[in-house]
């Protein structure tokens, strides 16, 4: 039996960003795209590099039922494991699975006191103490300037690092610039990182709009859309 | 049909669906015209994780117990018989307690049998988690023919399938005709692992070379020899208990999520999420079947009767070393007894 998961390598280091800087308790990242771009793809690569670094992933999905989240990550990681020749695949999945935790709400049944509750009773119960949560499938068409502040407190007390998705309209930010797209442009104070996954026919470019190495260090980076993996173009 | 209303007709189309009664069939069984030589797919069907000791009162019983699991054998694939070679007593198999408990409450209920039923056994499987090679020679030399056979190979964890047996021999080191005579020598260790005497799955054998002598070579002698290597090798490839894991997903209001989830957690159960669907949540999880039993009892404690849960085969997981070590100091206590 394998006891220690394997070193799956940081999708973001591309971008410039450090490990301490994404582990740092309170931080906020976001992944910006139009609807079927990839975003979920990326944020579950993101979790399992976390899960790879010994933290414990608390996704939370609005949009998907939990088998359908499930199958994110097993798709993921059968990809990374191929990609990276892991040996044994399945005994590495059995390690990292206690490692995650997956948590769905009705869109309109969730709200930060509701979610405090839930993760208290969790780690009351010593079920599951989360050190990363994803938000997958947040709307930011309405005004969350106050939820998402709620959160960042939440998520200092609890020293968690949070990463969202944000669905946005078309946009293609100007090669030399970092314009955030609405909806998250309003809240962009509130992150620590934003990413934006542009996408064409064969290729999901990958921009940094804030963050990491900001906009002064952008390597061409995209996500592979036939195994939805994070790659360089080199 | 339509509820309890028949209407007989002559012939059905294609796209719809007929039923049939009184034909004596089994369950996945195709029908087709004379001279027809066809038949659908077979339905994939797990094997049973859970087996039960039934034992009849008296005579008349047994009659009726035999003509109860003959019926039942054919209406359900999942659901098996058979008859322990070593205790003599009749064993049911299925996919879980309450599939079980069904078919005594029916033997009881439809067929009259009075009878009494052990505790429910978990199937464990036994398999290996490293490569391991043999060398064994079987030699034997009893006044007459003697018997020789020496093979030459590894053995192997292997996911997804329960036996692979593979012949890498290049130059006749083996003869072809003994070869079978070493796949079935494999082959019967299987069925009594040499761990805990569980079946083994998830192994590859390979046979690379070997030995033969023109007079004493038999397939006897190759049985023995494949027997042999078998239990030299298996000692070496860290032969671990496997167990089966139940996906079991929770209803419960939610005011009761937390001990529904630390009652799963207790039972050595991964939790892999909670869906909140208002007032109620759903709580999917995989948990030890061995853990499982006398569940609805402690749910329905738990959660005033609130809760309810299902429960269905996933997989095979390897069982952690200490639980292990208690299953197999149970099996020795058990032997000791007998």
């Amino acid at each position: 039996m394998i006891d220690q998961p394997p070193n799956i390598p940081n999708p973001l280091t591309p971008l410039g960003y450090t490990e301490a800087e994404l582990f740092s308790p309170g931080f906020f990242g976001a992944v910006c795209a139009r609807a079927g771009v990839g975003k979920t793809a990326f944020l579950v690569q993101v979790a399992l590099w976390a899960i790879s670094k010994g933290k414990r992933a608390l996704h939370i999905s609005l949009s998907d039922p939990i088998k359908k989240v499930d199958l994110w990550y097993k798709d993921v990681f059968i990809n990374l494991a191929n990609q990276a020749k892991i040996k044994d695949p399945s005994s590495i999945w059995e390690l990292l699975l206690p490692k995650r935790f997956i948590m769905t709400f009705k869109v309109e049944g969730f709200s930060v006191p509701k979610l405090e509750e839930r993760m208290m009773d969790l780690i009351h119960q010593g079920i599951f103490t989360p050190d990363f949560v994803i938000i997958d499938g947040l709307s930011f068409e309405e005004s969350l300037r106050n939820p998402l502040t709620d959160l960042k407190t939440l998520a200092r007390k609890h020293q968690l690092e949070v990463w969202f998705s944000a669905r946005t309209h078309h946009f293609s930010p100007p090669p030399d610039g970092a314009i955030i797209p609405q909806p998250i442009h309003d809240v962009a104070d509130l992150f620590e990182s934003i990413v934006h996954l542009e996408g064409s026919a064969d290729k999901i470019k990958v921009k940094n709009l804030k963050g990491g190495s900001g906009t002064q260090f952008q390597p061409a980076m995209r996500i592979d859309p036939s195994t939805w993996l994070l790659t360089t173009d080199e | 049909m339509h509820a309890d209303k028949m209407e007989e007709i002559e012939a059905i189309s294609a796209g719809f669906i007929g039923a049939l009664f009184g034909i004596d069939c089994f369950s996945g069984d195709t029908f087709v015209k004379p001279g027809i030589q066809l038949t659908m797919t077979s339905m994939h069907v797990p094997e049973p994780v859970i087996s039960l000791a039934i034992t009849p009162e008296g005579t008349k019983a047994q009659i009726n117990m035999s003509k109860a699991l003959e019926r039942f054998s054919k209406e359900d694939p999942t659901f098996k018989v058979h008859v322990d070679e070593e205790t003599g007593e009749t064993i049911i198999s299925g996919m879980g307690e309450l599939h079980l408990e069904i078919y005594v409450e029916r033997m009881k209920r439809e067929y009259n049998v009075e009878l009494t039923t052990g505790m429910p056994l978990v199937a464990y499987r036994e398999t290996i988690t490293q490569r391991a090679d043999f060398d064994y020679t079987h030699k034997k030399q009893t006044g007459g023919a003697g018997q020789y056979g020496r093979v030459i190979g590894f053995i192997e964890p292997v996911s997804g399938e329960d036996f692979i047996f593979e012949n890498k021999i290049f130059g006749g080191a083996i003869p072809r005709q003994f070869i079978a005579a070493c796949e079935k020598g494999f082959a019967g260790c299987l069925k009594k692992g040499p761990f805990m005497e569980y079946p083994v799955t998830g192994i590859k054998i390979a046979v690379t070379d070997g030995n033969t002598h023109s007079v004493d070579s038999s397939d006897i002698a190759f049985q023995a020899a494949a027997r042999g290597a078998f239990q030299q090798a298996f000692a070496k490839a860290k032969p671990a208990l496997m167990e089966p894991i139940m996906k079991v997903v929770v209803e419960t209001p939610t005011e009761f999520q937390g001990s529904v989830m630390g009652s799963l957690n207790q039972r050595r159960g991964i939790i892999e999420g909670a869906q909140d669907e208002g007032h109620f949540c759903v709580i999917e999880s995989q948990v030890p079947l061995s853990e499982m039993f006398g569940y609805s009892t402690v749910l329905r404690s738990l959660t005033q009767g609130k809760a309810q849960f299902t429960m269905e085969f996933s997989n095979y997981k390897q069982v952690p070393r200490s639980i292990a070590e208690e299953i197999a100091g149970k099996k020795n206590e058990k032997k000791g007894a007998k």
